[in-house]
């Protein structure tokens, strides 16, 4: 082999190994959102996929020990009562995206409530004070602008990276003041039909539907 | 017989570097830009894998049909979808996946628009993929390396046998 033809051969391999660059760190592009899963299997919600649902539903039975009250500061036993529902999220998709949340109560059952959160400390200091850490003030109004946000179709999300997982909890409950007349005729609370939501979009503003 | 086959890969190299220079050349020098398609959403018109050309395009131009790159979330990510309504008071497109059950569920605002589907080239993306997993930085650092570990190899090679050579010579 001439030097000329070697040298050439060191000058091609490089042009291929430049051109391969310009390949390789090509910005890449993906679906707009996508979602799948199914709360009922395993709690776990799983986007990022082909399968392309923005959205899931699990219907749940939620049976409330007792009723309670988030605004008063002597009920000491809201933790209790108060039901939580775990899903684990997980994003395999390659952009990031937000999680949002809905339950909405179907039945007859008055003064359902719920939050929506997945603060780590969450554990340790329990859904009341995770609750009041959050919220400026324990009112309806208060907790209806967190959840749902003032227009009603944002509200409290969690950001989800790609490749990250979490799990993600909203806690339910009963206020007393709405349903003390019927526990004192009953005794007892009837079951609550309550259709909780996930929500995945991507992250910018104003990208969730509910 | 060693002369052939030396021949024969210096040819193909040669053949293969002329077309990565030409492609590479030609898609500088029009404008177009290049996007590694990751997910089946557009599936069949983009696959994963493959490597989808866009061109700028005024948005007076853009029609329903056409298949668009949109950037989101401060120009870090991007989506190709084609349009399937185009508001002009509004200046915004409606886009959806070619294999989605429903449109994307906002508007798009069309100075997000980066361009429209020139064409695209199978499986080339694939080399993007496989870099998804590192950074820019990362990235640039492997490819510079393995230029040197050639260039280093080669120098090792071309050394080695003027080495054996010499002593042949003797």
């Amino acid at each position: 082999m001439s030097k000329l033809r070697k040298i050439s051969a060191v000058v091609m391999a490089l042009i291929l190994v430049l051109c391969t660059g310009y390949f390789s760190l090509m910005s890449t592009t993906s679906a707009w959102f996508y979602s799948s899963g199914v709360i009922d299997s395993g709690d776990s919600f799983v986007f990022g996929d082909l399968s392309v649902n923005t959205s899931f539903n699990s219907k749940s039975e939620v049976v409330f020990d007792a009723a309670t009250k988030l605004a008063d500061e002597e009920e000491v036993l809201f933790d209790e009562v108060v039901n939580v529902e775990e899903i684990v999220v997980y994003n395999s998709g390659t952009i990031p995206a937000r999680i949002y949340a809905n339950a909405v109560n179907s039945g007859s059952g008055k003064g359902f409530r719920w939050f929506f959160y997945s603060d780590v400390t969450a554990a340790e200091r329990g859904v009341k004070e995770t609750i009041k850490a959050s919220l400026p003030e324990l009112t309806d109004e208060a907790l209806n602008t967190y959840n749902l946000g003032e227009d009603g179709k944002s509200g409290h999300y969690v950001l989800l990276n790609p490749g990250e997982i979490t799990t993600v909890k909203i806690a339910s409950w009963i206020e007393y003041d709405e349903v003390a007349e019927e526990l004192e005729s009953k005794g007892t609370l009837d079951s609550y039909d309550i259709e909780f939501t996930l929500i995945s979009t991507q992250d910018v503003d104003s990208a969730a539907e509910r | 017989m060693k002369i052939r086959i030396r021949n024969v890969l210096f040819n193909f190299l040669a053949i293969l570097t002329v077309i990565a220079v030409v492609f590479v050349g030609f898609n500088l020098i029009s404008g177009a830009k290049g996007y590694a398609v990751t997910s089946n959403s557009m599936a069949d018109t983009l696959k994963r894998g493959d490597v989808v050309f866009v061109k700028p395009v005024a948005f007076e131009e853009i029609q329903v049909g056409d298949v668009v790159t949109v950037e989101a979330t401060g120009g870090k990510y991007h989506f190709t979808h084609r349009v399937v309504e185009v508001n002009e008071a509004e200046k915004t497109v409606i886009t959806r996946g070619d294999a989605n059950d429903s449109d994307d569920p906002m508007p798009t605002q069309g100075e997000r628009i980066v361009g429209k589907m020139w064409y695209k080239v199978p499986l080339l993306g694939y080399f993007s993929i496989l870099f998804l997993n590192f950074s820019r930085s990362t990235g640039l650092i492997i490819l510079v390396s393995v230029a040197v570990v050639l260039v280093a190899a080669n120098t090792v090679v071309l050394k080695i046998k003027s080495k054996k050579r010499g002593d042949s010579d003797e």
